[in-house]
């Protein structure tokens, strides 16, 4: 069975589970999906046992930590570190993709936006001039702004996991605003502030939709 | 109880390995039979970490399977590697078990 139809049969199962167990059970299985770095296969195999374990110790009146202890987050570690690391061509080839994503989307909307504003407002210019070199450390700045990024989500989503009582919604909300917005500020700041080096060139606003479509179906390819 | 001790984790990969022997066999069932043989301070869940390692050391290997009450579940093997880490677990332990009975009898007596 591949990974996709173990997640479907996962989730088909995972609605017999009663209510506590089922809470309980998703945190175990967030925090164990976001072990990046693991197979994933591998991942969804022990998942599914551990659903078939719960299911059948429920139908004998057992909770979830009779089967797997007090300290779930404790129980969900050790699994997590016997769980066999994924190849190092199939993380290097998933980091690719991220990189294809997150710059074909940057391209893509931002050449519809500037030529939004270009064509039916009159703002700005048909083409943009940029410095070969300003560029380069644009790209690679804020890509590694976005890595930093999602690295950040993925720890905020752990440590959300396996609290008695959740954080209130409202100041999570609050937290997750303020930091998004600082990221949106220092992208900002590094496209305003970069210093001008390099050769110069110009282009049409209007090419960065092809180049973004282009680069956002290399991403898609790549997903195997 | 949790399981802290190196000791126990190896005494319980002999085991897991010994009633894989014995049949394919699944998580719960494996958990059960551990459980019926007296085993019975090793929580359930214990026994997973050990089945992952066991398989990373391609001890035992796990097929997908229609089960006799009908899900599929995944069964273990073992592998012609495990047959022999069984063998060498079980002359081990043989050595170890006379000399650690008698040494501890040993020092309750005196």
């Amino acid at each position: 069975m591949k990974a996709k139809e173990l997640i479907e049969l996962n989730n088909e199962k995972r609605e017999f589970l009663n209510e506590e167990n089922e809470k309980k059970y998703d945190d175990m299985l967030v925090y164990i999906r976001l072990a990046s770095t693991k197979s994933e296969q591998q991942t969804e195999e022990i998942l599914l046992e551990l659903l078939d374990h719960v299911l059948l110790a429920q139908e004998e009146g057992k909770t979830i930590h009779d089967v797997f202890g007090d300290d779930l987050k404790a129980y969900s570690q050790e699994v997590i570190e016997e769980i066999p690391e994924d190849t190092k061509k199939k993380q290097v080839k998933f980091a690719i993709r991220l990189i294809f994503l997150f710059l074909g989307v940057t391209s893509l909307f931002s050449g519809i936006i500037n030529a939004g504003l270009h064509y039916i407002f009159g703002f700005g210019e048909g083409t943009s001039t940029f410095h070969v070199g300003s560029s380069i450390a644009i790209i690679v700045s804020t890509t590694l702004i976005a890595f930093g990024m999602v690295y950040f989500v993925l720890e905020w989503l752990k440590s959300s996991l396996f609290k008695e009582e959740k954080k209130s919604e409202r100041k999570e909300f609050f937290q997750l605003w303020i930091i998004m917005t600082l990221v949106i500020g220092v992208f900002f700041c590094i496209y305003y502030f970069m210093p001008s080096f390099g050769a110069e060139f110009s282009l049409p606003i209007l090419v960065f939709i092809p180049i973004g479509i282009v680069l956002y179906g290399i991403s898609y390819v790549l997903k195997d | 109880m949790k399981l802290r001790s190196q000791l126990l984790k190896g005494v319980l990969e002999g085991c897991i390995l010994a009633i894989i022997q014995q049949g394919p066999t699944y998580g719960y069932e494996l958990s059960i039979k551990l459980h019926e043989q007296g085993l019975t301070n090793i929580s359930e869940g214990s026994i997973y970490p050990i089945l992952l390692r066991l398989q990373k050391e391609q001890f035992i290997e796990g097929q997908m399977k229609p089960s006799p009450s009908g899900p599929r579940r995944k069964y273990y093997y073992l592998t012609a590697t495990g047959q022999e880490a069984l063998k060498n677990f079980a002359t081990h332990w043989e050595n170890i078990k006379g000399p650690v009975d008698s040494i501890i009898k040993g020092g309750h007596e005196s």
